[in-house]
């Protein structure tokens, strides 16, 4: 499903002391079969905005030939919010056990299939879970586990966008690839649109095919793989470890390649040493 | 042993008898040393708190001062140490309510109660946000003071579970600094590895025991078990062994410059 904001904003209290503005005159693209890393605070409407949950308060969106503007009548909204998932990293859920929770979500959303158990496993599978969780309680289960529960639910409607709030954050290492390696074979495999939204550059580092840079609503940069060495970027965001260590080489007067992988980062400096 | 150490030992625990998330846990807490708790996913790095925080009944011993917690006394353990959960949340409408909602609790006077507040706003500059309400701030700010109206008790020991990571690194720092100068030892729940290399020790745990402990930079340099565990390790760490091992230098370093100097003759 290809995206489109046009003109987008999305402010709350507005022209009053507590106005927020979540988004502020955006104009982007999102191609269908991509993945996007989205950086800066309050990016989680945008998970609301696709979905008709929220409203824009100007502008329109348009997916695939439908728009989505402050007041237009849409006809079945149950149909679009089938297509799109969001995940929000719940901390409460409506079921007790894994396999109702997601039972349920796919009752929701109307997916239908002949043997439900199976599809559940298979989903549960898919996050790298066994068969085992199926009666687990959710509440039982540690930070991670609810997250992958969540995913899940979502994956177990395949819906053909993904819009990803926060899922990496308190992840370890060996999660965070798996997690990758999924994302990377979703989009190419099944041409899934993920939206990855986060507040650590590092975390789309090999899996975003554009980066997309916001302070107070506004869309200040957006680039391919090049844009972590963008110095535009860095009044706003963290400087990841390895674009600080390359520059800081660079400013000694070494000329090295800018990379984002750290195997790749050593086989330079073992070049130029 | 030092007055304020806390020694955990043979913890057992699990919430429903089948599924044991500690068999065998063991360690202490040492006062002015600060700890960074972490391992893989679900190995019950969040328990570990809640059972720090009195909140379940558990097998072994939290033996505070040579005195053993028990259901009688584990007031003392409350008042030892504070823990700050992800899912804590703010319930005052403004920054200074929130901050004098402990100190209230504890019964302090109205001067004590100001004394700290001004305190934390000297050192941490914040008197923009103080009248704000919570709702408005940025993550940054709002993490922050859900840290600090747990520190403002002045615990001996201050857990966080994996909040750090969203306060950004000049915060980050003065935060480390306010608990040192108020003598609150931190221990740091963590997934960031680059965390890491602000506190003295290290307590990972796996499959219910303690599967490494000690100083920061003795447990990183087991690389092989750690990246086995599924973690990386923080970035200067990881560059230097990698360097290491190709024989351009031939230690750890920690400082970008000196890695440069000696790359570089």
């Amino acid at each position: 499903m290809e995206i489109i904001f046009n003109q987008l904003s999305y402010v709350i209290n507005q022209k009053n002391s507590k106005e927020i503005k979540y988004l502020d005159n955006v104009n982007l693209v999102i191609n269908g079969g991509n993945i996007v890393g989205l950086w800066g605070e309050n990016l989680e409407i945008i998970g609301s905005l696709l979905t008709v949950i929220k409203r824009p308060s100007k502008g329109e969106i348009k997916l695939d030939d439908l728009l989505i503007k402050k007041s237009t009548h849409i006809n079945n909204v149950n149909g679009l919010r089938k297509r799109i998932g969001v995940f929000l990293s719940k901390s409460y859920f409506n079921e007790k056990t894994v396999k109702d929770e997601i039972k349920s979500v796919m009752k929701n959303f109307e997916y239908k299939t002949r043997n439900v158990t199976k599809h559940i496993v298979d989903s549960l599978k898919l996050v790298g879970m066994s068969e085992d969780y199926l009666n687990r309680n959710i509440n039982e289960l540690s930070f991670t586990e609810k997250k992958k529960v969540e995913l899940a639910s979502i994956l177990s409607y395949n819906p053909e966008v993904i819009v990803l709030n926060h899922f990496y954050k308190g992840l370890i290492f060996r999660d965070r690839e798996y997690f990758k390696k999924l994302f990377l074979k979703l989009k190419n495999r099944l041409h899934k649109t993920i939206i990855v939204i986060e507040s650590e550059l590092d975390y789309f580092f090999g899996l975003a095919d554009k980066v997309y840079i916001f302070d107070k609503g506004k869309l200040i940069v957006s680039g391919g793989k090049e844009i972590f060495y963008n110095d535009k970027i860095y009044p706003y965001a963290k400087m990841p470890k390895i674009v600080e260590f390359t520059k800081y080489v660079q400013s000694t007067g070494h000329k090295i390649l800018e990379y984002t992988d750290i195997k790749e980062l050593i086989k330079e400096i073992y070049r130029n040493v | 042993m030092l007055m304020g150490n806390i020694r955990i030992k043979n913890l057992k625990f699990s919430y429903d008898n089948k599924h044991e998330i500690f068999t065998n846990v063991d360690f202490y807490l040492r006062k002015g040393k600060t700890l960074s708790i972490i391992g893989p996913a679900s190995s019950g790095k969040t328990t570990l708190l809640r059972l720090m925080n009195g909140e379940f009944d558990y097998k072994g011993e939290i033996i505070i001062n040579g005195v053993i917690v028990n259901k009688d006394n584990f007031g003392a353990l409350r008042k030892c140490i504070a823990v700050v959960f992800r899912d804590t949340s703010l319930l005052a409408d403004t920054v200074q309510d929130e901050l004098k909602f402990p100190l209230e609790n504890m019964n302090l006077s109205l001067k004590d109660i100001n004394t700290r507040i001004n305190d934390i706003n000297e050192f941490f500059s914040i008197k923009k946000i103080l009248n704000k309400s919570i709702s408005s701030l940025s993550l940054n700010d709002q993490t922050l003071v859900k840290i600090l109206s747990y520190a403002i008790m002045y615990p001996t020991y201050l857990a966080i579970d994996d909040l750090l990571s969203d306060l950004n690194t000049r915060t980050k720092i003065l935060l480390l600094n306010y608990l040192n100068s108020k003598h609150i030892t931190l221990i740091n729940v963590t997934t960031n590895m680059e965390d890491l290399l602000y506190t003295d020790y290290i307590l990972c745990i796996y499959k219910g025991i303690n599967a490494v402990d000690g100083k920061t930079l003795e447990v990183l340099k087991n690389e092989k078990l750690l990246k086995r565990l599924g973690f990386d390790l923080p970035f200067m760490v990881d560059l230097s062994f990698q360097l290491e091992y190709y024989g351009l230098i031939n230690k750890v370093y920690l400082n970008k410059e000196a890695l440069v100097k000696s790359l570089w003759k």
